[in-house]
C-alpha cells in the first residue's frame, strides 16, 4: 500500500475539473498540466498548481510523456490521473511512470496492453467462452475470408478506439480501397496500421458494464449503461440502467464483464462493452481500461464516486463494499453537448462563447469546463459539456434532461443542443426503442422554419445590430414621412 | 438601413427604418411591420413583431447574431454590402501585385491551391520590412510569378488567381 | 387632372421609353440602366425627388429625353445627396447643350445648398455637332468642372462612380471628386481615348490599359477604388457616403409635423381650366401646409396678395401668394412681410399666379414702379432660403417680384398648367401680330381676313407653346414640372435641402421710400 499524496492530472477540460473536484474533496493536492493556449481557461484557474507544457499542435502537450514525468518530479506528484483519451490507454506511459516510481491511476500496464489490442482482447474473450462478433484478422486470404464473413463489414484498427478509423464496407466492390483507407488512418491515429474486419451487426444496441476491481482480486460491477445513441460511431446519449433489457440477458452481461476483469487480473475502474443484436444475443466488443466519458450516469444511480474509487484502488486500498452493497437507484441519462452542427453532418464548429447559461437544480449534474468569453477552437475535442439528469425512473430522468437542455443557453458557437433535445423528446427514444442506428433511422432533422418564425429571427437580428439601428444612418424628416415616392 | 441577413443558407433583404423605438421592419416581399425589442437582462430579450411577442436569447459578435428561440438555435450573419456585391458578382480581382519593390522571402501557395480572400500567398521583404501578400478574393492560384529569392519591381504581378473556386483539372 | 396625367405620361416616356436596341446594348455590356443604379444607390423606402425630368423634351426633336441625364435628391445612408447620373441608354449618355445646362444647374443647386453629390459617370462625351453650344461660354462645359472645384472648396463631398467611359473634359468629373470608384472592364477615364491617342501619337493602346480601373487605382492614382461590378461599386459608394458626417440643418423654428387636413388631390378642382380665371391661393395653402394651418399677415390690406406663416413638415415658413394683380399696397405688404421673414430666419415660399403690376396713370402717380422696386430690392437681397412654385400665370415684372428664376430661389417648380411670358398671351399675340401685319402692309401686301387670322393664330400658337410649362421645363427654366398634389412633398424635400446651408447674413439695398 502506497499512499497517494499529490496527483498530477494529465488531461484537460471538463474531466480535469471533475478529477480535481474529487481530489479536493479527498484532501489530495492536484497539479494540472496545461498548454499555454488554455492557461487562462477554467481548468487551469481551478487548479491549485499548474505546469505549462508547450506543444504544436496543442494536443501534443497532453501526449508529451517526457514533459509530464518531468512535471511530476518538479511538483512532487506521486501519482498521475490520465482521465480519458490522450495517454489514458497508453501502456508504455503507464510503464514509464511505474519505472519512475509514480503511480498510474488506472490498471496495470499489462491489462492496458491486453485490452488495448482489440485482437488480443478478442482472443482472450473467446478463451473464456464469451461470445465475440465474428471477425477476420489480416493475413493470408484476408480479403476472401472477409467475403466469406459476409457484408456489411466493419473495418477497425487493431490498436484503435474512440470511434476513430472505423469504416463500414457495404459491398465487395469497395472492400480493397476501404482497407487501404482504414490502414492509413489507423497508422495516422494510432501509430500502427493493422486492421481487422468484423461482421457489422445491423443496428445493434451498445450496452456496457462498469466494473471496479481492486488489487486483491475483488471485482464488482456497477450495473450497465446503454450507449446506443451514437453518431459517427461516437456516443452522444448514455443512460443507466439500459431500458427494457431482459433480466437474464442483463445478468449474463454483468457476470461476463466481471469474469473478464477477474480473469484478466484487472484492477481499477474499467468498462466492458457489448453489442446486442435484436435476437437476445450479445457479443463482447471491447474493454476500456479507463474512466469513461459517460461515468456520471453510473455515479448518479450508484451514489459512488468512480474517480475516488480509482484513486483508492491505485493507492492499494481494497474495495470496502461487495456486490450486494451496490444498489442501483432510479435512472440517469447523460447528453453530451458538442460544438458541432448536426445539420451539416456533425461537423465541428468553432466560435467564442458569448453567452453561457447552464442548467442546475436537483437531479441535474453538469460536467464542463466552460466559461463566457472562451474560444472554442479546432485544437481540442469539440465536446463542451455533459448534462446528466437523475430521476426516479426513465421517463422522469428524460423529462428532467429535456428541460435542462431547454434551459441551456450557449450562444456564439453552434452546438448540438437542440438536436439532443429532439432526441430526448422523440417518441421512439421515450419508448426505449434504441439502437446504434437510432439517429440514422429516425427523423431528427430540424423542422422547417415557418415564415413567421423566420421574420422574427430576421427582425431580432436587425434590431440588435448596430448595422441596422445606428441613428447615424437613420432617415430623417421629411424623407421618413414621405417614404417610398418619386415625383 | 438595408442589409442582407443570412439565415440557414439563405439570404434575406431586410430593412429597418424609423426613429428608435418606432422601428418598421421590411423583409423583402413582405408587408412592413412595426418591430421592437426589449432587453430582459443579460442575453434575454422580448421581440415584438406586429401583434406577436416572443422571448429570445440573443448574442451578437460583430456581424454574427446568435439566437435561441422557440427551442432552436440559429446563427445569422449580417452581410457587408460591399463584400456581398463582390461575392455575388464572382469578383475577379485576379492578381496580387507588389505594393513596393522587394524580394520574395517565402511563397505560401502553389498553382492549383484553393485560396479564400485573405489567404497569405507569399512573404516579401522590402526596405527590411516583411510583408505578407494576401489573396484579393476567393479562387485558385493559377500562377506564382516569382520564386523565393527573386526580386521584383513595384506593381509587379506576384500571383495570378483563376476564375471560380474549383481546382482546374 | 388631365394635365397631371399628361405630366406622368411624359415623365414615364422620358424615364423609360427607349429603343430595345439601346437597352440590349447596355445589358450586353453588363451595365445597369441608370434608374436601376439609382435605386440600388438610395436607401430603400425613401423618396427620390427627380429634378428637370422633362429637360430637353421639346428640344432636338425630342430624341434626348431628360437631356440624357438624371439629377435628383435622395437619401444614401441616411444622408441627403444629389445624384447626378448620365443616362447611357440615350445616345450613349452624350452631352447635348441642355445636358450641360442641366449638369451646371445641378451643381449650382449643390453649391447653393451645400448638398453632397454622387456622380454616376457613363457618358460618351460631348455631342460634337453642337459643340459651339456646349463648350465656350460661361455657363457651358467648363462651368461643370469649375462648380466641382467650388464645391470642394466649400467642403461639400463628391463621390464619383465611373461606370462607363469618361473622356476628355468628362475625365475631370470623377477626378475632381473626393472619392472615385471605377468599375473594371467598363469604367475608363482618359483625357484622350484610344482613337485620339492613335491619331495623335500613333500609339496603339487598349482602353483598359490606357485608363482602366486598375491603371487608375493602382498606377496613376487618378481613381481611388477599383471594383469588379457596378453593384459592388454602388455598395462601396454608399459606404463612403456613410463615413461622412450627417448634415447639420440651419436652425429654423420647428414643431411637430402634421399632414394637411385638406386632401391635396382637391387641388385639381381648385386650379381653373382657364388661365384668366382667378382662384384663392389660401385654398392651395390649405392643401400643402401642416394641419392646413395658415396665419395670415395683414389680411385686410393689399388683398390681391396673401402672405402669412405656415409650417411645412414642422418647419416654420413664410408663405406668399397672389390673389390678383399687384397694387402698391399689396406689394408693400409683401415687402414688409419679407423683411420680417428675413430678420426672423423664416424661409419663404412664393406661390406665383401673377399677371403683373397694375398699370395706369393713377397707379404710376401712386408710385407703383417704386413700390415694385422696393419689393425686388428686399426680395433679391434676402438671405433666408427662397422656394418658388409656378401655380398658374407668371407674367411680366410680377415674375421678378415673386422670385422668378432670375432671383435665385433655391428651387423653382412648375405646375403643368402654368405659363410664363413677359406679358399675357392675348396682349402679346395681338401686339406681335400687329407688328407683323404692319410690316407686310409696308411691303404693299394686302391680306384677306382669313390670312390675317392665320398669321395671328400662328403667332399665338408659337407664343403659347413657348410660354407653356413643357417648354419652360425643357429649357430648364425651372427644376421640374410637378403634379400639384405632390407640392407638399416637393417643397418639403426642397426646404430640407435648402437648410443645409447656414444663413442669417443681412444685406440691405437702398429702398426708394
Amino acid at each position: 500500500m502506497k499512499e497517494i499524496r499529490k496527483v498530477l492530472i494529465a488531461n484537460r477540460g471538463e474531466i480535469a475539473c471533475r478529477i480535481m473536484r474529487t481530489l479536493d474533496r479527498l484532501g489530495i493536492p492536484s497539479v494540472l498540466i496545461c498548454h499555454p493556449c488554455e492557461i487562462q481557461g477554467p481548468a487551469a484557474r481551478l487548479a491549485p498548481e499548474v505546469v505549462e507544457i508547450d506543444g504544436d499542435p496543442p494536443v501534443s502537450a497532453y501526449l508529451d510523456v517526457e514533459e509530464i514525468i518531468k512535471a511530476c518530479k518538479t511538483t512532487g506528484a506521486d501519482a498521475v490521473h490520465p482521465g480519458f483519451g490522450f495517454l489514458a490507454e497508453n501502456s508504455s506511459f503507464a510503464e514509464r511512470l511505474k519505472s519512475d516510481g509514480i503511480s498510474f491511476i488506472g490498471p496495470k500496464p499489462e491489462s492496458i496492453e491486453l485490452m488495448g489490442n482489440k485482437l488480443k482482447a478478442r482472443e482472450f474473450c473467446i478463451s473464456l467462452g464469451i461470445p465475440v462478433v465474428p471477425a477476420e484478422q489480416e493475413g493470408r486470404g484476408f480479403i476472401s475470408r472477409l467475403k466469406a464473413l459476409g457484408f456489411p463489414i466493419l473495418l477497425k484498427a487493431a490498436a484503435g478506439g474512440g470511434g476513430k478509423a472505423m469504416h463500414e464496407v457495404m459491398e465487395e466492390a469497395r472492400l480493397k480501397e476501404t482497407i487501404k483507407l482504414a490502414k492509413e488512418e489507423a497508422l495516422r491515429y494510432f501509430g500502427e496500421g493493422s486492421v481487422y474486419g468484423e461482421k457489422l451487426l445491423r443496428d445493434p444496441r451498445h450496452v456496457e458494464v462498469q466494473i471496479l476491481a481492486d488489487r486483491y482480486g475483488s471485482v464488482v460491477h456497477l450495473g450497465e449503461r446503454d450507449c446506443s445513441i451514437q453518431r459517427r460511431f461516437q456516443k452522444i446519449i448514455e443512460e443507466s440502467p439500459a431500458p427494457g433489457l431482459e433480466p437474464e440477458l442483463r445478468q449474463e452481461l454483468l457476470s461476463s464483464a466481471v469474469k473478464i476483469a477477474k480473469e484478466a487480473g484487472y484492477e481499477s475502474a474499467g468498462t466492458v462493452e457489448f453489442l446486442l443484436d435484436g435476437q437476445g444475443r450479445f457479443y463482447f466488443l471491447e474493454m476500456n481500461t479507463r474512466i469513461q466519458v459517460e461515468h456520471p450516469v453510473t455515479e448518479m444511480v450508484t451514489g459512488l464516486d468512480l474517480v475516488e474509487q480509482q484513486i483508492k484502488i491505485a493507492a492499494g486500498e481494497p474495495l470496502f463494499f461487495t456486490q450486494k452493497d451496490i444498489i442501483i437507484k432510479g435512472h440517469a441519462v447523460e447528453a453530451r453537448l458538442y460544438a458541432e452542427d448536426p445539420e451539416s453532418d456533425f461537423q465541428p464548429s468553432t466560435g467564442r462563447i458569448l453567452i453561457l447559461r447552464l442548467p442546475e437544480g436537483s437531479g441535474i449534474r453538469v460536467d464542463h469546463a466552460l466559461e463566457k468569453g472562451m474560444n472554442v477552437t479546432h485544437a481540442f475535442d469539440p465536446m463542451l459539456a455533459k448534462i446528466i439528469a437523475h430521476g426516479q425512473d426513465r421517463q422522469t430522468a428524460l423529462d428532467l434532461l429535456g428541460s435542462a437542455l431547454g434551459k441551456t443557453v450557449i450562444l456564439g458557437v453552434t452546438t448540438n443542443r437542440e438536436f439532443l433535445e429532439r432526441i430526448v423528446g422523440h417518441p421512439t427514444m421515450r419508448a426505449g426503442d434504441i439502437h446504434t442506428g437510432f439517429i440514422a433511422s429516425n427523423n431528427l432533422k430540424a423542422p422547417q422554419l415557418e415564415d413567421h418564425q423566420r421574420e422574427m429571427l430576421l427582425a431580432a437580428a436587425a434590431l440588435v445590430s448596430r448595422q441596422f439601428t445606428d441613428q447615424e444612418f437613420a432617415v430623417s424628416e421629411p424623407y421618413a414621412a414621405i417614404g417610398d415616392w418619386i415625383n | 438601413m438595408r442589409r442582407c441577413i443570412e439565415l440557414l443558407g439563405h439570404r434575406y433583404e431586410v430593412s429597418l427604418n424609423g426613429p428608435t423605438g418606432k422601428w418598421i421592419i421590411g423583409i423583402k416581399d413582405r408587408h412592413p411591420e412595426a418591430a421592437s425589442i426589449t432587453i430582459q437582462g443579460n442575453s434575454s430579450f422580448i421581440l415584438a413583431l406586429g401583434e406577436d411577442n416572443l422571448p429570445m436569447e440573443i448574442a451578437r459578435a460583430g456581424e454574427e447574431v446568435f439566437i435561441q428561440a422557440f427551442g432552436r438555435n440559429f446563427r445569422l450573419k449580417i452581410l457587408d454590402p460591399v463584400e456581398q456585391a463582390a461575392q455575388e458578382a464572382g469578383s475577379k480581382g485576379d492578381t496580387a501585385r507588389a505594393p513596393m519593390p522587394g524580394v520574395v522571402v517565402e511563397t505560401a501557395v502553389r498553382p492549383g491551391d484553393i485560396v479564400t480572400r485573405g489567404t497569405p500567398l507569399m512573404t516579401i521583404e522590402s526596405m527590411k520590412i516583411l510583408t505578407v501578400i494576401k489573396a484579393p478574393r476567393d479562387g485558385h492560384v493559377t500562377k506564382v510569378h516569382v520564386e523565393k529569392g527573386q526580386a521584383f519591381e513595384k506593381n509587379a504581378i506576384l500571383v495570378t488567381l483563376g476564375e471560380g473556386r474549383e481546382r482546374p483539372l | 387632372m388631365a394635365l397631371a396625367e399628361e405630366l406622368h405620361a411624359r415623365e414615364h416616356a422620358a424615364r423609360f421609353e427607349r429603343p430595345a436596341r439601346d437597352i440590349e446594348r447596355l445589358r450586353s455590356q453588363k451595365k445597369l440602366l441608370v434608374r436601376e443604379r439609382i435605386e440600388l444607390l438610395l436607401d430603400p423606402g425613401t423618396p427620390f425627388l427627380e429634378l428637370s425630368t422633362l429637360a430637353a423634351c421639346m428640344a432636338y426633336d425630342g430624341i434626348v429625353p431628360g437631356a440624357a441625364f438624371v439629377s435628383g435628391i435622395g437619401i444614401v445612408m441616411g444622408r441627403e445627396v444629389l445624384v447626378m447620373a448620365s443616362d447611357s441608354s440615350i445616345k450613349g449618355g452624350a452631352w447635348y447643350p441642355l445636358t450641360v445646362k442641366k449638369m451646371v444647374r445641378s451643381l449650382d443647386i449643390a453649391i447653393e445648398n451645400r448638398i453632397p453629390v454622387i456622380h454616376l459617370v457613363d457618358a460618351a462625351g460631348a455631342f460634337l455637332p453642337l459643340q459651339s453650344d456646349i463648350f465656350p461660354d460661361r455657363y457651358m462645359g467648363g462651368r461643370i468642372f469649375r462648380n466641382q472645384c467650388v464645391l470642394s472648396a466649400l467642403g461639400v463631398r463628391q463621390v464619383a462612380l465611373v461606370l462607363g467611359h469618361s473622356t476628355a473634359g468628362g475625365a475631370y468629373v470623377p477626378t475632381l471628386c473626393d472619392y472615385s470608384i471605377m468599375v473594371r472592364g467598363t469604367g475608363g477615364v482618359f483625357l484622350g481615348g484610344p482613337p485620339l491617342v492613335k491619331a495623335a501619337t500613333g500609339e496603339d493602346v487598349s482602353a483598359n490599359e490606357l485608363g482602366g480601373a486598375d491603371v487608375h487605382s493602382s498606377v496613376s492614382g487618378t481613381a481611388d477604388y477599383a471594383v469588379d461590378t457596378e453593384q459592388e461599386g454602388i455598395a462601396l459608394a454608399r459606404e463612403i457616403v456613410g463615413t461622412s458626417p450627417r448634415q447639420k440643418k440651419a436652425e429654423v423654428d420647428r414643431r411637430e409635423s402634421e399632414e394637411p387636413y385638406y386632401d391635396p388631390e382637391e387641388l385639381y378642382g381648385i386650379i381653373p381650366d382657364d388661365i384668366k380665371k382667378q382662384f384663392d391661393m389660401r385654398e392651395v395653402f390649405a392643401r400643402v401646409f401642416d394641419a392646413s394651418l395658415f396665419h395670415e399677415f395683414k389680411p385686410d390690406y393689399g388683398t390681391t396678395a396673401v402672405c402669412g406663416f405656415a409650417y411645412l413638415y414642422g418647419w416654420k415658413v413664410g408663405v406668399l401668394g397672389n390673389n390678383g394683380v399687384l397694387f402698391s399696397d399689396s406689394a408693400k405688404k409683401l415687402t414688409q412681410f419679407l423683411q420680417i421673414c428675413n430678420r426672423d430666419r423664416i424661409p419663404v415660399i412664393f406661390f406665383q399666379n401673377i399677371t403683373g403690376f397694375m398699370v395706369g396713370r393713377e397707379y404710376e402717380h401712386g408710385g407703383i414702379t417704386k413700390d415694385g422696386a422696393k419689393m425686388l430690392m428686399v426680395q433679391a437681397n434676402m438671405d433666408v432660403p427662397k422656394l418658388t412654385i409656378m401655380t398658374n400665370g407668371s407674367f411680366g415684372a410680377g415674375n421678378y417680384a415673386m422670385c422668378g428664376r432670375a432671383y435665385d430661389p433655391r428651387f423653382l417648380f412648375s405646375w403643368p398648367n402654368s405659363q410664363i411670358s413677359v406679358m399675357g398671351m392675348e396682349q402679346a399675340g395681338r401686339t406681335l401680330a400687329e407688328i407683323r401685319l404692319k410690316a407686310l402692309a409696308r411691303e404693299g401686301k394686302n391680306l384677306s381676313e382669313e390670312e390675317t387670322q392665320k398669321i395671328y393664330e400662328g403667332i399665338t400658337n408659337d407664343y403659347l407653346e413657348k410660354s407653356s410649362a413643357w417648354y419652360s421645363t425643357s429649357e430648364i427654366w425651372d427644376d421640374g414640372v410637378i403634379d400639384p398634389k405632390d407640392t407638399r412633398k416637393v417643397l418639403g424635400i426642397a426646404l430640407s435641402v435648402a437648410l443645409n446651408r447656414e444663413f442669417g447674413q443681412s444685406f440691405h439695398g437702398v429702398l426708394r421710400i
